[in-house]
């Protein structure tokens, strides 16, 4: 498990009732990244002043450092990456986290007056990204914050949505989202829907 | 449990209370540690803090005087966001002869989630958990334990040489009568380290090779090749009682110099819980020397401490 | 005519030694004599059935608390004697350390009208040797053995000065009065909470080491023998004390020992977790001493088991491990832990019953207790051997609510108690209990 994009997996799953159906494939990862590059650059015509990404731990972090990687890539400057962990910020983690270790908080750059960009892995209920933007808060008062994720798989419970959406995947609540990324080290790129009764 | 089973390298911890290091996994301890890390970044922002425990009632009590660990554990509190509370012995009743048991009741009536003990008798801390619904944190308890101490010196040491296990580490001073010579002997030697005790006998107790730790006669045997001298502080109350006879005397014999310091590797750290009567332990000197990292103590002793609270809210969270 | 007849028991501790059946006559207090038919003046007289049941002499206390005058909060005459009596206790020595001190005439007196009137076991009053148990000067000692004294004590730790001691041995022997001490060395001891060793490191606790017991013993035992009066030594601990009494025997020292049910037992590995039921003086000690006492009790270096009975109320021991008073309860399950022993081999069941009866008696100087035949006192006790129980100190007739045996599986009961010829009732010995609560 790699992701930690809001829902605390369920215990108790067994091997053997899960089925799963991809969403993503690695070339389809590649070419999400690709999107929101283009995306961002377009919307921000073409202005890379102040821009920084922030990707949120764990799987925000591999994410954000390739998109600054295809913002190179299209004659950008690269920005600067930096990474939030926030297991501290969050608002549901006396209620039964298993192991609820704290990421590494490493921006490298002041966020006074920045254009950033909230990268994160999937969009679920929106409860980790407004704990994402309180624990940006506390360094300073950047110019704006937008948000780019990789997957938005619905069931918001905040009023919270993405500047920049790689691709939107129909789920159930009771479904799990996986990304696998190499840098985290999964074999080969990927976007999985598990579920867990067998009948998706 | 001194050389007990290694679990996973970090585990999250699972204490209800922390009332010593003796026992804990080296899992454990490392989770702390890397945790400790973590909370020590929050120190160098801007903003000092999180909201992780809003909401949580951290109470400290202290029956024995000082100042300095609680207000240690009160900043660890207020960077997690957690509300304080704190009595010491003069202001709670405890002076007017009511007894822990009455104290604590009477605070675990206001709610608090954790209370942090500093009390005179070993023991005393176990005695509270026992009694309370609220989790304990051991802030020296007599001649026991002081984990956090412990946990704040381990962090400092592998903080700056990158590892614990395989270095050899001086202990000199009370061994007999110190807590943070306890925590630091039963931390290290899970964490793979070797220790070594130097003092005057009066202060090394029969036994300790019991302890898996190595007692040496002399200073110099203690910190010859050593890669942490860790000077414990002398009560100055015993002197001239059956202990040692005068502060002279001690410093003559088992005092830190940069004379004795030559024998330890070269990258050596100098330690000490504080505070420090120099001149008696250690030679000014030595004590603001370039090996010294007694203040780098101070700062991690809250974010050690931030840890060990999150830790203590997170199991008191899941119990409730 | 005040007869009572126990008859079907299986009998321990008659004249003779051995096991044997036989129906025991008593009458006026005394045993009159050991049948095998009940011969026909003793058809009419109440008969006690021990079909099943050991029937053993009433065991005796050397070392009881029992808190009156002074402590009546955690024991009193009453109470002790109920609690000894369930306990297989018919005789309970009383430590003169109640308040005032058991050091004058007026205090034994008190205490021999409040024996007079207790419903069970017979507490018989052990003076101070000295006045407030000071060590400092001699109390009037033969005032106190006439008043009823069984013996002086010299407190729960060794006289400091050498030349008292042998000045209280000294004036016992023109007196004929015996001594009881607890030879730990009172400079070691003092401030200690545990038993000085790898447990008292581990848990920071101040400790007094067993040598505090070894050179007592030997400071003692040389004095006793310039002075030509033997010490009682009360609740030796340690393997070397043990040690020390085999060098006083080999010495051809005269002396006698007991040691505690609770020493017999735990190890300080029982302190670890601070809880302070395992808080007695003298501490607990290592396994190795455990196993040292067990053996000395075997071999007969000691020859009696002394409870030691402490009552505390729950307000004395609730708090922290320094704070706590030491002691534990005992006469309720001294009998359950000298059984043990028997099971484990370590005593035959002639010598565990011999050491909680004929053991003591013999250090009382009474051939009148301790035993089973005509001309004894009628102190006499059915056990029902195999019944296996745990303690609960909610079931206990002591009023202390200390129990360091809390929770241990013990097996052997006591079915009745028979002090003077009386059987003991503990009809409304709940509000004896009760009393204080």
């Amino acid at each position: 498990m790699t992701h930690e994009s809001g829902d605390a997996r369920p215990a108790g799953s067994r091997p053997g009732l899960i089925t799963t159906r991809q969403v993503l494939d690695a070339a389809g990862v590649a070419r999400a990244v690709e999107a929101i590059a283009a995306e961002l650059r377009r919307r921000r015509g073409d202005d890379a002043a102040e821009l920084a990404l922030v990707g949120i731990h764990s799987g925000g972090v591999p994410l954000a450092k390739r998109l600054a990687q295809a913002l190179a890539a299209t004659g950008w400057p690269a920005p600067p990456v930096g990474m939030i962990d926030i297991t501290l910020y969050r608002d549901d983690v006396f209620l039964g986290l298993p192991q609820p270790i704290v990421g590494e908080t490493e921006l490298g750059f002041d966020v006074n007056g920045r254009r950033l960009v909230l990268v994160d892995d999937v969009l679920f209920t929106g409860r980790t990204v407004r704990s994402a933007l309180d624990a940006l808060i506390d360094f300073g008062r950047p110019r704006s914050i937008e948000l780019a994720v990789l997957v938005d798989r619905g069931h918001r419970e905040l009023p919270i949505e993405p500047t920049y959406v790689g691709c939107r995947a129909e789920t159930r609540l009771d479904e799990n989202v996986h990304v696998a990324l190499t840098e985290l080290g999964a074999a080969s790129d990927a976007v999985v829907v598990e579920s867990r009764r067998g009948t998706a | 449990m001194i050389d007990g089973a290694v679990r996973s390298e970090a585990e999250f911890p699972a204490l209800q209370h922390l009332l010593g290091l003796e026992g804990l996994t080296r899992g454990e301890i490392s989770s702390i540690l890397d945790l400790s890390t973590r909370m020590k970044e929050i120190g160098e922002r801007p903003l000092k803090k999180v909201p992780s425990l809003r909401g949580k009632t951290v109470c400290t009590l202290f029956v024995e005087a000082s100042t300095r660990t609680r207000t240690s554990f009160e900043v660890a509190a207020k960077r997690l966001s957690a509300d304080t509370m704190s009595l010491t012995a003069s202001a709670s009743s405890l002076t007017k002869g009511e007894t822990l048991l009455d104290t604590a009741k009477n605070l675990e009536a206001m709610g608090p989630d954790i209370i942090i003990l500093r009390h005179s008798a070993a023991g005393a801390p176990h005695f509270l958990a026992r009694h309370v619904r609220a989790a304990v944190v051991n802030a020296g308890d007599g001649r026991h334990e002081h984990p956090t101490q412990g946990l704040l010196d381990l962090f400092t040491i592998r903080e700056r040489l990158g590892r614990l296990e395989g270095l050899e580490v001086a202990i000199v001073g009370d061994v007999a009568n110190s807590r943070v010579a306890r925590s630091n002997i039963f931390a290290l030697r899970t964490m793979g380290a070797k220790v070594r005790l130097s003092g005057p006998a009066t202060m090394m107790p029969p036994g300790l090779e019991a302890l898996g730790v190595t007692p040496c006669r002399r200073i110099e045997e203690a910190i010859d090749g050593a890669d942490v001298v860790m000077m414990l502080r002398i009560q100055k109350e015993r002197m001239g009682s059956d202990l040692f006879p005068s502060d002279r005397e001690y410093f003559r014999c088992f005092g830190l110099t940069r004379e004795r310091l030559k024998r330890a590797r070269p990258h050596v750290l100098v330690m000490h819980p504080g505070p420090i009567n120099r001149g008696v332990e250690i030679t000014p000197d030595v004590a603001d020397g370039p090996e010294s990292v007694i203040l780098e103590q101070v700062t991690n002793g809250v974010a050690v401490r931030m840890a060990v609270l999150y830790v203590l809210a997170h199991r008191q969270g899941r119990a409730s | 005519m005040n007869r009572l007849v126990i008859t079907g028991g299986t009998l321990y501790g008659c004249d003779g030694g051995g096991e044997r059946r036989g129906a025991v006559l008593i009458e006026g207090g005394q045993i009159v004599d050991i049948v095998a038919e009940v011969p026909s003046g003793f058809r009419e007289a109440p008969e006690l059935d021990a079909e099943g049941a050991w029937v053993v002499p009433g065991f005796i206390c050397l070392r009881s608390h029992v808190g009156e005058p002074g402590f009546e909060w955690r024991e009193d005459v009453a109470s002790v004697s109920l609690a000894a009596a369930s306990g297989g206790f018919t005789t309970v020595c009383a430590t003169p350390d109640t308040d005032p001190v058991n050091d004058v005439r007026a205090v034994t007196e008190q205490i021999m009208t409040r024996a007079a009137a207790a419903p069970g076991a017979r507490v018989v009053p052990v003076g101070a040797a000295t006045r407030g148990l000071e060590g400092k000067h001699l109390s009037e000692i033969g005032d106190l053995a006439a008043a009823g004294c069984v013996a002086v004590s010299t407190g729960e730790l060794a006289v400091a000065s050498a030349q008292m001691m042998r000045r209280i041995l000294e004036y016992c022997r023109s007196l004929d009065v015996r001594v009881f001490a607890c030879s730990v060395d009172a400079s070691m001891a003092r401030g200690a909470l545990m038993n000085e060793g790898f447990q008292s490191l581990r848990l920071g606790l101040p400790g007094v080491p067993s040598e505090a017991e070894a050179t007592a013993i030997l400071r003692d035992g040389w004095l006793s023998r310039l002075a030509g009066w033997p010490v009682h030594f009360q609740r030796v601990s340690s393997a070397a004390g043990v040690r020390a009494l085999e060098i006083l025997q080999r010495e051809g020292i005269p002396f006698t020992a007991d040691c505690t049910p609770h020493h017999l037992w735990f190890s300080d590995e029982a302190v670890s977790g601070y809880d302070t039921a395992t808080k007695v003086l003298p501490p607990l000690r290592c396994r190795e001493d455990v196993s040292a006492l067990r053996e000395a009790l075997r071999a007969g270096l000691i020859t009696a088991v002394a409870t030691d009975h402490a009552p505390r109320s729950q307000l004395e021991k609730w708090v922290e491990y320094d704070h706590a008073s030491a002691g534990t309860t005992g006469l309720e399950t001294a009998l359950g832990v000298v059984l043990e022993l028997v099971r484990q081999r370590v005593l035959t069941l002639q010598e565990g019953l011999q050491r909680l009866s004929a053991g003591p008696a013999r250090v009382l100087g009474r051939p009148d207790l301790g035993r089973l035949g005509s001309g004894a006192r009628a102190d006499v006790v059915l056990v029902d051997p195999d019944v296996p129980w745990r303690v609960d100190g909610a079931h206990l007739r002591t009023r202390g609510q200390n129990h360091l045996f809390e929770g241990q599986a013990l097996s052997g009961t006591v079915r009745n108690t028979v002090v003077g010829g009386r059987v003991v009732s503990f009809e409304g010995a709940e509000g004896v209990k009760r009393a204080y609560r």
